[in-house]
């Protein structure tokens, strides 16, 4: 790995699309459950791997390739979803139970895919579930890269995980 | 209230109706005022050109253009072209005659606008399609995120809010840029020039000896990059920021408030160069200048 | 222990980061409590649910060709910013600086960056010219729709580029190889370049 993102920086065409090949995947599912939009997670992948060309040079290896990508693919979405909420709403608020209230309503039991299932969440909570039990960030860092306080993420994921269960046992 | 009475005339090459309007407003003082309107097609342009006084443009009607001006300045009001593109305003006079003309323009949101002054000041709000300003020693204002946003002044002072590229240029006058925008270009001679924003995309900034200012935060995988001759540049950035610093300088200072590395002298032993990688890292800054000072500030 | 069972404590009982004291009150809770029992049942099949969601989906349509293209526009711009600039560096010893009011003057020769980049300055040097003198002759005539104080700025302005050319071009002949002061000088010509061509364009009115 460490070989091809330094053949990468260094020029190569065929080591970049490699480590493209490699974790294209990744980033997709990542983009995907943010968004629970397959084009947006489509256009946000892409938007992804030219940001990742254009600062390969400033990755230094002192974290591990895949973390720099999945903060790098994490910041992108949010990046995305702050300007367009900006537009859209007038409200900035990270009270759960506003957010729960914006999002649209969870879809009716059923057996379901668990993917459904969560992007049946509400955005806040999906946001910070996806984060936390599929990628695996902490709460202090999820915390920093929403811009709320920790107890707020906790209380975000718990909200996630009841909604989860009922759905899925119902 | 207003009152108004219209006269209709039609036209002859352009086998489209021009609606000539009086208006009046109730109001001790209120100057009348005439209104041309004409149909646009969806995505239609239109260029407005006006040498002095001022100019809004603001989002009216889906298919339709309106220009309104002083009822003195109607003999002089152009309105030409067809529903693909309409040019609208007031054509320079020879011998220092032309008129100084205060112009409301009303168009679709989705149609693209060029706007040209000579010292006319210009506003523009929520114009999607396209902007494009030029101007010699027009004020510029524009809040709107086009799919495309391009202003050029010489002397003329230009602010911008918007989630659009946009790309500002000017000679002495100041830019400023605010918002969510994706990627900004911006250069001037000695004009200042200040952006910012909290997850700051990506940047490029060049003056000769006009000062930079930057004021937030970068997205993971942003980029910032200033060259300037001998403009001051300063960053206030808050504590936390993640990015790598690369800068340069051949004569100036360079002071780092964020970490407790310094500037060393260049290999060449001309000028001294900081670079230290703060968090992270992943947003990249790089400044280059020759003797202007550079400033890093914790927020 | 309050009536039901809090998140925190379901789920450090479930993935067995629970203290043992804990443990042994959460087992004796949910003896005595159906509902708490079920919750962590349900707790307990989204777990094993979750762990085998897959970290990795194809998207449905391959984004490798839009991306290697935006690659290849992004070198190509990236290319062409930098062949222009080395042309410009490699023409100063043929430049011929004319600013409203003052002599032309061949400034010093600086290194050259090799015979293609000159190539490429001769190309654009017509334009470049082109654009100097017609300015000069507008001003020069009078014919120009332009506030005095408009004209000021854009004299003062071309000053304040030569000024900096000047210097740049100076510290790059002690410091030949300092790409960073090349960048400097580049981006000096390029305002400038930039600045004669949308003067003349104010000036003329087109």
């Amino acid at each position: 790995m460490e070989e091809l993102v330094h053949r990468a920086q260094q020029g190569d065409d065929g080591a970049f699309e490699r480590l493209y090949r490699e974790h294209v995947g990744r980033v997709y599912a990542l983009c995907l459950r943010l968004t629970t939009d397959a084009r947006a997670a489509e256009e946000l992948t892409q938007d992804v791997f030219i940001r990742v060309w254009t600062r390969l040079g400033s990755f230094r290896g002192d974290a591990a390739f895949t973390t720099w990508l999945h903060r790098l693919t994490v910041n992108v979405v949010l990046h995305q979803k702050r300007s367009a909420l900006r537009r859209e709403l007038r409200v900035v608020t990270e009270d759960p139970e506003v957010l729960e209230e914006m999002s649209p309503a969870a879809p009716a039991e059923r057996a379901m895919d668990i993917d459904d299932a969560i992007a049946g969440l509400p955005p806040g909570a999906r946001t910070v579930f996806v984060l936390h039990d599929i990628e695996g960030y902490r709460h202090e860092e999820i915390a920093e890269l929403l811009g709320i306080a920790a107890g707020t993420s906790k209380a975000h994921l718990f909200r996630a995980r009841r909604q989860l269960r009922r759905v899925l046992e119902p | 209230m207003t009152s108004r009475s219209s006269l209709r005339r039609a036209s002859h090459g352009l086998g489209c109706a021009v609606t000539l309007t009086l208006l009046w407003s109730a109001g001790a003082a209120a100057q009348q005022r005439v209104e041309l309107r004409r149909a646009l097609v969806t995505g239609g342009t239109v260029r407005v050109f006006l040498p002095l006084g001022s100019v809004r443009v603001l989002v009216g009607e889906d298919t339709v253009v309106s220009v309104s001006a002083p009822q003195a300045a109607a003999g002089k009001l152009v309105m030409a072209g067809d529903a693909r593109v309409l040019k609208v305003g007031i054509n320079r006079e020879p011998g220092g005659s032309t008129p100084t003309v205060d112009l409301e323009v009303r168009v679709p949101r989705s149609a693209h606008l060029g706007v040209r002054t000579d010292s006319a000041d210009i506003d523009i709000a929520n114009v999607e399609g396209g902007v494009e300003v030029f101007t010699a020693g027009g004020r510029v204002r524009v809040a709107a995120s086009p799919r495309e946003l391009r202003v050029e002044s010489l002397d003329g002072n230009i602010e911008i809010e918007s989630a659009a590229s946009v790309t500002a240029k000017s000679a002495s006058g100041w830019i400023v840029v605010r918002g969510t925008s994706p990627d900004v270009e911006l250069s001037s001679v000695s004009g200042r020039v200040a952006l910012g924003g909290d997850a700051f995309a990506r940047g490029r900034v060049e003056t000769i000896s006009g000062e930079v200012r930057f004021v937030g935060s970068f997205a993971t995988g942003g980029s910032l990059d200033i060259a300037t001759q001998s403009g001051a540049v300063t960053l206030r950035l808050p504590a936390n920021v993640s990015a790598d610093f690369d800068i340069t300088s051949a004569h100036g200072a360079i002071q780092n408030g964020l970490s407790n590395t310094r500037a060393t002298p260049q290999a060449s032993g001309t000028g001294s160069v900081l670079r230290f990688t703060q968090g992270d890292g992943g947003a990249a800054v790089t400044i280059h200048t020759f003797k202007g000072p550079v400033t890093l500030i914790r927020q | 222990m309050t009536d039901h069972l809090h998140e925190t404590e379901m789920a450090a009982y479930i993935d067995e980061s629970a203290s043992d004291a804990v443990r042994s009150t959460v087992a004796a809770h949910l003896a005595a409590c159906p509902m708490c029992a079920a919750e962590v049942r349900r707790a307990v099949s989204l777990a094993a649910r979750l762990s085998s969601v897959p970290r990795s989906i194809d998207p449905p349509r391959d984004p490798w060709p839009e991306i290697r293209g935006e690659i290849q526009r992004e070198r190509r711009r990236r290319a062409a910013r930098w062949t222009m600039g080395s042309a410009l560096l490699a023409a100063a010893a043929v430049l011929l600086v004319m600013s409203v009011g003052r002599q032309a003057r061949n400034p010093a020769p600086i290194a050259a960056q090799g015979s293609g980049a000159l190539a490429e300055w001769r190309r654009v040097e017509p334009a470049y010219e082109r654009s100097e003198s017609e300015m000069a002759g507008t001003i020069a005539q009078g014919k120009t729709e332009l506030t005095p104080t408009t004209v000021a700025a854009v004299q003062k302005s071309l000053a304040t580029i030569d000024s900096a050319i000047a210097e740049a071009r100076a510290a790059l002949d002690r410091d030949p190889s300092n790409e960073a002061l090349a960048r400097l000088l580049v981006s000096a010509h390029e305002r400038k370049v930039d600045l004669l061509a949308r003067a003349t364009r104010a000036m003329s009115g087109t």
